[in-house]
């Protein structure tokens, strides 16, 4: 069966790297997982999921995208389709891939044609009003995280606040807020992965 | 107009997804070292790049593919694929150029109805073949009924404007200063497909070696944009 492909966008320092990490590890030993990351200038992401994550090297591959990380995931995604294809090749029984898309504008958004399911991550210090501006990212993704709530007081962010402006523009669309640092909110992160993207649970309904 | 040259004009536009915006062949290293650092820079590495490296290895594939195709040696054909991609020394630019090709492949496969295409197609995903942008363009040419030197000077075109993109991108430079680029280039295009057909099969594949080691060197350099 082929994997299921989950997108993850959102602005530089955001949390993305860490979402996946921290994902992935709780995933570890039920779901076969592989990432591909996107960095705008280097291959750090990647290296920084090799130090830390809980994956083998082999199983994560960073992509340059020439500057262009919004085209590597929307208008062209040759490199990052060929990269599935390589990972599938290296990984037959591959059940989920993440690919980090690089840190770039809110406008991100993910092409069908590349992945079945997409996350948009922001966090609370890049400033309360990052909602409200409705970029693309945020309303497309099926998923929307809010993260680095312990910052919400030093940056005079309001989280009700954020959560309403949200909702304006995401309808009833699920979001949640985190702080990936403590765990907090991940666990409502997993439960969404497992209930929408992949179906547990299902079988026992049945 | 005749129609079929729309056909390939699809397949030359920078709006095709190749993934060329990821691929530098080389610049990048020129550029982290600055000795590429704005147009007429940018413009001498171009020159070579075409002179050097394309004339004889993308160019004259495209040439002795197409011969083969008219003489119906599919054999051939499937030969200078495997030497194109191998007799490259550089990993990160085949690698890329196999990405590339693959890719081009999966769409042109949609848009134009070849068997040969589908066979090229079919041989990458059985690994008979790696893939290349080159094999695919005089694919698309000789089914469309495009001449051999359009069909060249089309691909070389393609590459060109790539390249000045990226260009653009990483340098940086003016967009109005790209533009003159590829205009100025106009006739050393046409110079490259006069010089391919001069070249003999036992040119296939000399490179400069200063270009080639570029390609090499972008595996170490610190800060890269590009795949290669």
């Amino acid at each position: 069966m082929k994997p299921i492909k989950i997108g993850i966008g959102g602005p530089v320092g955001a949390g993305k790297t860490q979402l996946i990490e921290k994902i992935t590890r709780a995933l570890d030993g039920r779901v076969e997982t592989c990432v591909i990351t996107n960095d705008i200038y280097t291959k750090e992401d990647a290296k920084i999921l090799i130090r830390t994550g809980i994956l083998p090297a082999d199983r994560i591959i960073g992509v340059e995208t020439g500057g262009c990380p919004h085209a590597a995931i929307r208008e062209d995604i040759s490199m990052n389709a060929e990269t599935v294809d390589i990972l599938i090749d290296r990984h037959p029984n591959v059940e989920l891939i993440f690919i980090e898309s690089g840190g770039d504008n809110l406008a991100a958004t993910f092409s069908p044609e590349l992945v079945d399911f997409s996350i948009y991550i922001i966090d609370v210090a890049q400033g309360e009003k990052i909602p409200r501006k409705g970029g693309q990212g945020m309303i497309k993704a099926d998923l929307f995280i809010i993260n680095k709530t312990d910052l919400a007081p030093y940056v005079d962010a309001n989280l009700d606040i954020m959560a309403a402006d949200t909702k304006v523009f995401r309808g009833d669309k699920p979001f949640y807020f985190t702080n990936l640092k403590t765990n907090d909110g991940l666990e409502d992160v997993v439960n969404w992965i497992d209930e929408h993207v992949l179906l547990t649970g299902l079988n026992e309904l049945n | 107009m005749d129609s079929s040259l729309l056909a390939l004009f699809q397949l030359c536009d920078s709006n095709f997804p190749s993934g060329g915006f990821s691929h530098s062949f080389g610049l990048e290293t020129f550029i982290q070292r600055n000795r590429v650092h704005n147009r007429d820079t940018f413009s001498q590495w171009l020159s070579l790049f075409l002179k050097e490296q394309m004339v004889s290895s993308d160019g004259l594939a495209i040439k002795l593919i197409y011969q083969a195709l008219e003489e119906n040696d599919l054999d051939e054909v499937w030969r200078i694929d495997r030497l194109l991609t191998i007799q490259n020394m550089s990993r990160e630019t085949r690698e890329g150029t196999r990405f590339m090709g693959r890719s081009l492949v999966k769409i042109a496969g949609t848009i134009y109805d070849s068997e040969l295409i589908n066979l090229y197609s079919k041989r990458i995903k059985e690994k008979d073949s790696f893939g290349h942008p080159a094999v695919l363009f005089v694919l698309a040419g000789y089914h469309l009924k495009i001449s051999r030197d359009t069909t060249m000077l089309y691909y070389l075109y393609s590459t060109i404007v790539n390249l000045v993109q990226n260009g653009v991108r990483a340098i940086p430079m003016g967009q109005t200063d790209g533009q003159r680029i590829i205009s100025d280039f106009q006739p050393i295009l046409k110079d490259a497909v006069e010089a391919v057909n001069r070249l003999e099969k036992t040119d296939f594949g000399t490179v400069a070696p200063g270009i080639e080691m570029a390609q090499m060197q972008h595996e170490y350099v610190n800060v890269r944009i590009f795949m290669s």
